[in-house]
């Protein structure tokens, strides 16, 4: 028998695609510059299918990759060559939200926004708010240990779970984790977070929802120059303050973005424009939020300005989350980057950046977090020409060479995927990756949980 | 561009010395720390113990300041860290709930949370980076000393309350955080066991406070002759004053919060358990006339002292029937509860990178 009637004798026949028009509709995620057409596509409804999909495909030697929102930017769920991408989509029930103990068990397919509409409706909210939180799903962002620009204060994903259903490599199941937030010994949830897939399948999680602060400021700052706006960024740093959020959009960004559906009415010849948001305690805010202008002042603000109303701030952080896709507007085609830099060495980063841009005559974008120096540049380019795309994906290694040699990391948010592989090998010894391997070997040693991704 | 190999300086000379030393003797290794909890070292394995003291290293590595993060070697007490971060304006929120000396590499290993994970979360999610002699690999980077990391798996999870399982933590990278500006304390008690006035005053203070967290710590003290609950807010003037105002707390230096004056027995065991959980195990604890301490934030509870047998056991169960997590301070690993689909794969890990098993194991009962 073969392996995709087995997987029909478990989901139903309905649940299992081979037709190859909708198979290279899953060849690609959000990393556009790979692409592999999948053998199949299973839609599982419950635990125990994902755990009896898990065990065919176990049997039959059949490597796979669990996929959400198909968000990733680092081809986390690019399929696996004459693999089966197992569609957790079915799987999108909110099934409770405790505002008593703050927490909401939710399953994989849960759209993140759907899970911060659910906890306002009982006071609370959801942190952890990557850009693509319209479209991204819990089970990707647990996969991804995803950040956004929220994070800052509060922590990312990882921060965030409590506890989970697993569906190991040989179709096992267990519960990791603990409702309290501590791990009981060995913490096999941490591992699960960030792990991309190649570990195990969360079926069903618990997320720690938290109250809204009382009050908020949210401070829109202009510079004329990077470089004065990046040292606003390390002096609110260095100053003990810890926002809520601390972003940064440079100028081809912001050309970009003022073009969109949310336009804020940025003036066009700016160097970079910070969005800083405070919360606490209405008096904490007017201290805080007092302070970074204070800093920003020092540094040349040409002009500062408080969201004067919840409408101003929204159109503001619209813009601002709208910003990857507005690069459309300004170009064919853009590469996003991810990678992290100690805070104090912003300035510095962003002027090695240009120069990776200017020697290789791509446009770069900045759009990033700066408050945990988590930099997103985006490089613009033309698909329809090879030479540039060759130069972009050369250009986007030297930016993560930028972070490295700056004491940073390959990747804040967007994982390694298929895209860092090479990068993270860089980061890491050869001893370093081999401990990372021997995590791998001994959750799934037969490596069929999304092979091909994190190690070369 | 890798990170620079860290088995140069003389901590990771001595580890891996140690624990080759220890693979050819057929001993076990075991890190211990300031000794101050020791338990007995015969009690961690039935093969000769030879102890790891990681004291011999106290240095602080790198500290930036501007970025708030710093590196220190395992074998710093946590108290001595703080004093040199004060000189900067900034602290490591750890205050083990029982003053003692712990070094840095101890409550790591230990997985001790202190007086402020309400507050300024459990010090686990301050770990940014560390590294580890790992018999396996030798001496390795996990983590990335900066704020925001996803490159690879986070292991240095695996060394939180492990007790050196999967290798000897020699430096930790920890976030900082700046020092309060101002402090406010907000206090109340009274003899006798815990009544309904405890859960009262906390919802008032916190429904007054209404942040995220709504104060740096909430800490209820019991023992046999009563109770004392004390809130300590951290911020700026205007704010602290509010509290002045609308609560009365004192505004101004806090008590010592790490060294409780009701208390002057040793801690032995934490939990962790969800809200209801915590505030039941509480109450059966002051019933008992137990001397213990709880953050009422963050679910922490802490047990004092010297107990009769099995009154620790019959705890770990409360906690357990709670939905709690539940650790002694000292000695080996006890009571741990690995799901049957999990028991491969950790002995897999586990022999992976110490497949002579030089380093402690664990016990696990079997859980149904």
């Amino acid at each position: 028998m073969g392996v995709v009637e087995d997987l029909r004798r478990v989901v139903g026949p309905g649940f299992v695609r081979t037709d190859a028009a909708l198979l290279d509709a899953y060849a690609q995620d959000a990393y556009t510059l790979a692409a592999i057409r999948p053998l199949a596509v299973v839609w599982p409804a419950s635990a125990d299918e994902v755990a009896g999909v898990v065990r065919v495909l176990a049997q039959h030697g059949v490597p796979l990759v669990a996929r959400g929102g198909g968000t990733s930017l680092s081809g986390g769920a690019t399929p696996v060559a004459g693999g089966v991408v197992v569609h957790l989509s079915r799987l999108n029930r909110i099934l409770r939200v405790d505002p008593l103990a703050g927490v909401a068990e939710v399953e994989p397919g849960v759209v993140n926004t759907w899970v911060s509409r659910a906890a306002a409706t009982v006071g609370l909210t959801y942190r952890p708010d990557p850009s693509s939180q319209q479209a991204c799903t819990l089970g990707g962002n647990i996969a991804e240990n995803a950040g956004g620009p929220h994070c800052l204060r509060y922590g990312v994903t990882l921060n965030h779970i409590l506890m989970a259903d697993v569906v190991w490599a040989d179709g096992r199941q267990s519960r990791v984790g603990t409702l309290s937030g501590d791990a009981e010994g060995l913490d096999t949830l941490s591992l699960l977070v960030g792990s991309e897939g190649t570990l195990g399948i969360v079926t069903r999680a618990w997320v720690r929802l938290e109250p809204v602060a009382e009050a908020s400021a949210t401070v829109l700052a202009v510079f004329g120059t990077v470089d004065e706006a990046s040292e606003t960024v390390s002096d609110v740093i260095a100053g003990g303050i810890v926002p809520a959020a601390l972003e940064m959009m440079d100028n081809l960004a912001v050309s970009a973005v003022e073009r969109g559906q949310y336009r804020v009415g940025y003036p066009a010849d700016l160097g970079a424009v910070l969005l800083v948001e405070v919360d606490g305690l209405s008096e904490q805010v007017e201290e805080d939020a007092a302070r970074v202008q204070a800093i920003a002042a020092r540094h040349g603000v040409a002009h500062l300005q408080r969201a004067a109303s919840a409408a101003e701030r929204t159109l503001w952080w619209a813009n601002r989350k709208t910003a990857f896709g507005a690069m459309g507007l300004i170009s064919r085609n853009y590469y996003v980057q991810d990678g992290v830099i100690p805070r104090s060495r912003l300035p510095e980063a962003l002027r090695a950046i240009e120069q990776v841009g200017r020697q290789h005559t791509i446009r770069i974008a900045n759009v990033f977090h700066a408050g945990d120096g988590n930099l997103h540049p985006l490089l613009l380019y033309d698909g329809r020409d090879a030479g540039e795309v060759e130069r972009v994906q050369v250009a986007g290694h030297e930016v993560l060479d930028v972070c490295l040699t700056l004491g940073g990391t390959v990747s804040g948010e967007h994982g390694i995927g298929v895209e860092k592989r090479a990068d993270l090998a860089r980061q890491l010894t050869v001893k370093e990756m081999a401990f990372q391997r021997a995590v791998k070997d001994a959750f799934d040693p037969m490596a069929l949980l999304n092979p091909g991704k994190i190690f070369l | 561009m890798a990170q620079q190999p860290a088995d140069t300086d003389e901590a990771s000379e001595a580890a891996l010395h140690a624990l080759a030393e220890a693979g050819r003797q057929g001993a076990c290794l075991v890190p211990v720390g300031a000794g101050i909890r020791q338990h007995p070292l015969e009690a961690w394995d039935t093969r000769p113990v030879v102890p790891w003291a990681s004291t011999r290293f106290q240095t602080i590595r790198r500290w930036s300041v501007p970025d708030l993060t710093v590196e220190v070697d395992a074998g710093l007490p946590w108290e001595d860290l703080n004093r040199r971060l004060a000189q900067h304006g900034q602290w490591l929120p750890v205050g083990v709930p029982d003053g003692a000396p712990d070094t840095l590499g101890g409550i790591v290993s230990a997985g001790v949370n202190g007086v402020w994970t309400g507050g300024y979360l459990s010090i686990r999610d301050r770990i940014l980076s560390m590294t580890v002699a790992v018999p396996a690999f030798g001496v390795v980077r996990v983590g990335a000393p900066v704020v925001k990391n996803v490159a690879g798996y986070n292991l240095w999870r695996l060394y939180w309350a492990t007790r050196g399982t999967f290798g000897i933590v020699l430096t930790i990278t920890w976030k900082l955080a700046a020092l309060p500006r101002a402090t406010a304390t907000l206090t109340c008690g009274d003899s006798g066991s815990l009544t309904g006035r405890v859960w009262e005053e906390a919802g008032r203070w916190g429904a007054s406070i209404p942040t995220v967290p709504a104060l740096a710590a909430l800490l209820l003290t019991i023992h046999p002759s009563g109770w004392e609950l004390v809130g300590i807010a951290h911020g700026g003037d205007r704010a602290m004053d509010r509290l002045r105002r609308t609560l009365g707390a004192q505004v101004g230096a806090g008590p010592d919060v790490a060294r409780p004056a009701a208390l002057s027995d040793r801690l032995v065991w934490q939990a962790r358990l969800p809200r209801e959980g915590q505030r039941l195990v509480l109450e059966a604890l002051s019933r008992w006339g137990a001397s213990a301490r709880a953050e009422l934030q963050s679910g922490m509870v802490w047990g004092y002292g010297q107990q009769p047998d099995g009154a620790s056991q019959e705890m770990a169960q409360l906690v357990a029937r709670h939905g709690g997590t539940f650790r002694y301070w000292d000695g080996p690993w006890r009571g741990l509860r690995v799901p049957p689909a999990e028991v491969d794969m950790w002995q897999r890990l586990k022999t992976g990178m110490d497949l002579q098993g030089v380093l402690p194991g664990w016990r696990a009962e079997a859980e149904a």
